[in-house]
């Protein structure tokens, strides 16, 4: 896709009308005529009552929202002066397939949000999706604070979610990235986060603003990039976050490659780098840890189980290309296993993760069946960290995440030497 | 009249004589040229297959993510296709070169024939690698979606995709062979059509309950999911 000016001359106008600020709170919005006054309102509230000495500026990028969300902004803005509103490009590609998290070519609007406040001179930028039902003025505070006052680059969000919610994450994004990368982000994807000048002149100066990238994995793929360049990272405990999707949600295997091109696409790009590091250390939290109070519903795993068997019967030769033999003869295994007894191993879980991302390098076959293969897999294993945490309370799944998170560590050597010699190294 | 009858023998020996005098050398030619083409084929196979493997050809194909040949691994590998293509070419240059010696003009009029033949050749050739290729990406596109689709019948949709699209291509490709005509059309009309006939009235008659109830059952899965707030995201 060739690279496109995300601001548009209307918006540098516009900007001319508001003039520097200090802190820039990007809303991005595609038909959220729902929730987007309450998030403006909270958002203004917010920033004035926490930072009233400092200038502060609402930049509203919407994707082309059929539903009125642009106007309905515009009205409930209490400070008018201070809303800069700007239309992001979206091609048809990114409505093809809907992103996972609602906002079609996030990349787009990302960058936007990141060269408004760049022409701005701010001095801290939050960009967060305008989906959100529950959002408190709170959450401004706890974004922006570590990054005027500790100055941290990027503030990642740390939401509080019950066990069962946001298992891609747990259970590939989370250990992946740490294992990789070395830092213990707990949600490197999320709709919520904020970044320094720093950081942003950072961004805006790589090349890569491409689909694979900066779709829907714009989030990974600033905080690998962060990551790699020596930026200072921490996370903001925000409290529950509800979503209210004016669209139905895509389905699980399509989010699911979503998620994981980004993921691959990065490692790839990042080889050099990842593979020199070694273990992981803590990332600083800041705000109120309320993780003990996440109540969880009823989880059925048949289905999962269900899935993954099904998968089992029919993908074999689809998983052959990717997997080496001993792994397909664990998961033949596990197949065997009944629900009570179904339990994925954390290191068979871990290569299998590894084998799909050098899969995905090599170009073993086409990388959206690749992607959309994985799903029975990740059905598997989630039925199995569901019977594992059914009973567990929030320091008991911490320690099963963590476990995890160990695994991937030391299955890391695994994939460098599988990275390093694709065809020697096949045990 | 004995003497008339014992001279027309004797010349038409003597013509099959002569022919067959000046047939023999031409065949022990032909001979000759094949045996000689094959082993050559079989030199020229090597060398190119050591080459290609000394260059990595495989991996390269691989890394340059050709999907047009990837998709034949690991049955065939790229490099053992090219081995064989040149093979075979040389042996069908070494035959014509061979039925020259026997008759030029009957090469003449062959080599015009295939010549005039070949453009139809190659394009049922790429219609049928195109329609393998397609058949193969189709089958494992629906075999994924399918499964995560939680359809049990999965491999059964696939193998019934690949072969539909199989016998779609073998009609186009006997058609541009001007194999068969109008029969290869109307069977294949008849086929296809029969095909789809019986999949409508297995879905509308016989298998309307099975589907019902796997409707049910999807929506009842949807909705309990929805209550239980299993969000993978």
């Amino acid at each position: 896709m060739p690279e496109v000016d995300a601001v548009t001359l209307d918006a540098r106008q516009e900007l001319d009308r508001v003039g520097t600020a200090d802190i820039v709170l990007g809303i991005l919005s595609y038909n959220n005529a729902a929730t987007i006054a309450q998030v403006i309102r909270n958002a203004q509230h917010g920033l004035a009552a926490t930072f009233p000495a400092s200038r502060s500026v609402i930049v509203h990028a919407d994707g082309g929202s059929k539903d009125g969300t642009p106007d309905l902004a515009l009205e409930a803005a209490l400070d008018k002066t201070a809303l800069v509103q700007v239309a992001y490009p979206v091609y048809p590609v990114h409505r093809l397939t809907p992103d996972y998290h609602g906002i079609p070519g996030k990349g787009n609007a990302v960058r936007a949000v990141f060269e408004l406040a760049q022409t701005m001179e701010a001095k801290a930028c939050v960009a967060m999706d305008a989906d959100i039902s529950g959002f408190t003025p709170e959450w401004t505070e706890a974004l922006v604070r570590p990054v005027l006052e500790s100055q941290f680059d990027l503030i990642s969000p740390y939401y509080l979610r019950h066990k069962y919610e946001g298992t891609v994450i747990t259970g590939i994004v989370y250990p992946l990235m740490r294992a990789l990368y070395g830092k213990r982000i707990r949600q490197p994807i999320g709709a919520d986060f904020a970044y320094s000048a720093k950081l942003i002149g950072h961004c805006l100066e790589q090349p890569h603003w491409d689909s694979d990238v900066t779709g829907p994995g714009i989030d990974a793929w600033i905080a690998t990039g962060a990551i790699a360049a020596g930026f200072k990272l921490a996370q903001a405990f925000l409290g529950p976050r509800t979503q209210s999707h004016s669209d139905p949600p895509p389905q699980l295997s399509s989010a699911l490659a979503q998620v994981l091109v980004s993921l691959f696409t990065g490692m790839n790009r990042m080889a050099s780098i990842w593979q020199r590091l070694r273990g992981s250390e803590a990332v600083p939290a800041f705000g109120v840890d309320l993780r003990a109070v996440a109540e969880s519903p009823a989880a059925d795993v048949h289905p999962m189980i269900e899935s993954f068997q099904l998968g089992y019967r029919n993908l074999q030769e689809v998983w052959g290309v990717v997997l080496p033999p001993a792994t397909l003869l664990e998961l033949k295994k596990l197949a065997a296993r009944s629900d009570d007894g179904f339990r994925f191993p954390d290191t068979l879980w871990a290569r299998i993760v590894y084998d799909f991302a050098l899969a995905h390098r090599t170009r073993a076959m086409d990388r959206n069946h690749l992607l959309q293969a994985m799903t029975p897999l990740y059905l598997g294993w989630v039925a199995s960290y569901a019977l594992q945490v059914r009973d567990a309370d929030a320091l008991g799944v911490e320690q099963r995440i963590e476990a995890l998170c160990m695994a991937y560590e030391a299955e890391k050597g695994y994939l460098i030497s599988r990275w390093r010699w694709p065809d020697r190294f096949n045990p | 009249m004995w003497s008339h009858a014992n001279e027309v023998l004797s010349n038409a020996v003597a013509r099959v004589g002569t022919a067959a005098a000046n047939f023999l050398p031409g065949l022990l030619a032909l001979l000759i040229i094949l045996v000689f083409t094959v082993v050559v084929a079989f030199i020229v196979q090597a060398i190119i297959r050591r080459a290609l493997k000394g260059i990595r050809f495989d991996d390269r194909v691989h890394r340059w993510g050709l999907p047009v040949l990837a998709e034949w691994e690991p049955a065939r590998k790229p490099s053992a296709l090219i081995a064989r293509l040149s093979f075979w070419t040389i042996v069908t240059l070494g035959l014509l070169v061979g039925i020259a010696a026997l008759d030029a003009n009957l090469t003449s009029v062959l080599v015009l024939r295939a010549f005039e033949y070949l453009p139809n050749v190659a394009a049922a050739a790429m219609v049928l690698i195109c329609g393998l290729l397609v058949s193969r990406f189709l089958a494992r596109s629906v075999l994924i979606s399918a499964v995560n689709m939680q359809i049990q019948s999965a491999r059964l949709l696939s193998l019934g995709v690949k072969w539909l699209v199989m016998v779609l291509t073998f009609a186009m490709a006997l058609e541009h062979l001007g194999i068969g005509g109008q029969i290869v059309q109307v069977g294949f009309a008849i086929l296809f059509g029969g095909i789809v006939l019986t999949l409508a009235l297995a879905v509308g008659l016989g298998s309307k309950e099975m589907v019902s109830r796997s409707w049910e059952r999807q929506a009842d899965k949807t909705e309990r999911e929805t209550e239980e707030q299993f969000h993978h995201l």
